[in-house]
């Protein structure tokens, strides 16, 4: 069955759109059939992320206004030829559009593609009730903060609301060191607080910035965030994969470090 | 808040578990929208109840919601015999 998953997270910065980014072009990598839709309307940014932003000629809104067919708008990926772009318009805002409008859309997609991604707006206005209208499923991405956690929670409580029921989390920029000092809410600290599913944990890593300056998502460096975001998409497919585990225990060489350091 | 650590000296308490001990109150109060001004009646409301039985120590009260399962705890300390034998007779 084709889905509809909308990645969100009330909080702006948190890494909604890298993570719309990686799980599209990894579920790509998978073999899945892909649309990644940038529903930020006015402050688009996902096309530059994914490295698409030379390509664009028709956007989300001309698809719903109709000054183009929905194939007209939508950008291949460089790399993969079953991932597709959706990009948001800029000139336009987020009154431009209904959630109605946006049901339409989303169904439109999900018959053409296995898996439509849409990449939510931050805040909890119109553009956050467009993203999630034709959303079956929602990701909220938060961090190990508590202004993140905060929102994060505000955003489950709206979505169950509005009947979005899969509801799953990701916990990014983890600092593994951190977690370790005490000096940061650990991974059973923040599922505790929410109280949904755990669908990854994906640590703090220069490498996103790496690619996200290049436009490059998921480039194949094996870095520990990739791997986090890779294991995200085998488990949206329904795979069983255990988690990163970053509770490790002191062994014999961090002792001697932090000895050293001391 | 302080404590001491085995070497005796005074530590800050860890900023991961402040984080969680804050979040943990804050998104309760709003889960329930019962906002901390309400919170701060409900507790003056609680004090004057109890205090018309017991000689109750109005600065050490500490109202506080938990969640799993949600209970509000409240933390009423009594004067003892001393004190409040000492604020009674200054009262006369």
């Amino acid at each position: 069955m084709n889905e509809v998953i909308v990645v969100t997270s009330g909080k702006g910065g948190v890494g909604k759109t890298t993570t719309a980014a990686n799980i599209g072009t990894g579920l790509a990598m998978l073999g899945k059939k892909v649309v990644v839709v940038d529903t930020d309307i006015g402050l688009r940014n996902l096309d530059v992320v994914m490295g698409l932003e030379n390509r664009i000629v028709y956007n989300l809104v001309d698809v719903i206004y109709g000054n183009c067919r929905l194939k007209q708008a939508l950008i291949r990926d460089k790399r993969y030829n079953n991932l597709y772009l959706l990009p948001s318009a800029q000139t336009k805002d987020k009154t431009a559009v209904t959630p109605e409008q946006m049901i339409k859309l989303t169904e439109e997609l999900s018959s053409h593609f296995e898996y439509v991604i849409l990449d939510c707006p931050a805040g909890i206005e119109q553009g956050f009730k467009n993203a999630i209208a034709g959303a079956s499923r929602a990701v909220v991405v938060t961090t190990p903060e508590v202004s993140a956690i905060r929102d994060a929670d505000r955003i489950i409580g709206l979505l169950e609301a509005n009947d979005v029921n899969q509801i799953e989390l990701i916990i990014n920029r983890i600092r593994p060191d951190m977690i370790q000092k005490g000096d940061m809410m650990s991974v059973d600290d923040v599922i505790e607080i929410l109280a949904i599913r755990l669908l990854g944990i994906v640590p703090d890593d220069q490498q996103i910035v790496i690619a996200t300056n290049q436009g490059v998502p998921l480039s194949g460096n094996h870095s520990p965030a990739e791997q986090g975001y890779l294991n995200i998409c085998r488990r949206i497919t329904g795979e069983e994969v255990p988690f990163l585990n970053f509770n490790m225990k002191k062994g014999i060489f961090r002792k001697m470090t932090e000895l050293f350091r001391n | 808040m302080l404590f001491m650590t085995r070497n005796g000296s005074q530590k800050r308490r860890k900023s991961g578990s402040v984080a969680r001990s804050r979040l943990k109150n804050v998104l309760l109060s709003e889960r329930m929208d019962c906002s901390t001004d309400t919170m701060q009646m409900m507790q003056n409301d609680l004090v004057q109840a109890m205090d018309k039985y017991l000689p109750v120590d109005k600065k050490g009260i500490q109202v506080q919601f938990q969640q799993n399962p949600p209970m509000v705890l409240a933390r009423i300390p009594i004067l003892q015999e001393k004190d409040y034998q000492r604020d009674y007779v200054k009262t006369i």
